[in-house]
């Protein structure tokens, strides 16, 4: 999967600092509205948020051959990554379509509060005496 | 993904899928909550495991089975239950002959 591996994450990493670089240009030749770069740059980030909390209830081979720390963490995993997909699309959303004014609170509440949201529901389960 | 899709067809592997939401559990614990043959199950198992959906772990004499899904795949797994996907399909030991 792209997003769990170094050379993945490196991949998704040159693909975003290229069509930034891209939008750029084309913001500066007037091929796209001046504001419309950071939009779609910004929705980019989002889409990479969204890979990344999609992949994050998945363990990869070799992480599923060891034993989870507690036996829910698989689901509190699993909670994290949906939160970090909804905030990510929240996050792209908001930057397509909100007012410029009003995205980048939009944007960074959603995924400030995915986080919180995940990150908590991680304590609650370690917290929790395994069976 | 098409072993994805193919792994959700089934109404039993949904089922052992719902299971394992709540938890770990041993193949023989999942094979006693469901009313097909050992075999059956286990066909079930590998077929579930090649798409990746679960996980098996060895625990002594048992294998302990996890739930190994991404979000989109959980979200997949949901659609094909409210939608009732596949649910007069044969067994997958029939599906092999």
């Amino acid at each position: 999967m792209i997003t769990r591996s170094v050379k993945g994450s490196l991949v998704l990493a040159t693909g975003l600092v290229l069509a930034a670089l891209t939008l750029a240009y084309a913001s500066g030749q007037g091929w796209i509205d001046t504001d419309m770069d950071k939009r779609l740059v910004q929705a980019l980030i989002g889409a990479i948020l969204v890979l990344f909390g999609n992949a994050m209830g998945k363990r990869a081979p070799d992480e599923a051959a060891r034993p989870e720390p507690h036996p829910g963490m698989s689901a509190a995993r699993r909670f994290f990554g949906l939160a970090l997909v909804v905030g990510g699309l929240v996050h792209a959303l908001s930057w397509l379509f909100a007012p410029l004014s009003m995205a980048n609170w939009l944007s960074m509440g959603a995924v400030v509060l995915a986080m919180l949201a995940g990150l908590a529901r991680v304590a609650m389960t370690l917290r929790k005496p395994a069976d | 993904m098409n072993d994805v899709f193919k792994a959700l067809a089934d109404p039993t592997r949904r089922q052992v899928l719902q299971a394992l939401k709540a938890g770990p559990q041993s193949a023989g614990q999942l094979a006693a909550a469901f009313p097909v043959s050992k075999p059956t199950m286990s066909a079930h198992f590998a077929v579930l495991r090649q798409a990746g959906l679960v996980t098996a772990e060895k625990d002594g004499k048992s294998v302990i089975y996890h739930l190994n899904v991404s979000v989109l795949e959980e979200a997949l797994l949901g659609f094909a239950g409210v939608f009732g996907l596949g649910d007069g399909v044969s067994p997958p030991q029939e599906e092999e002959k």
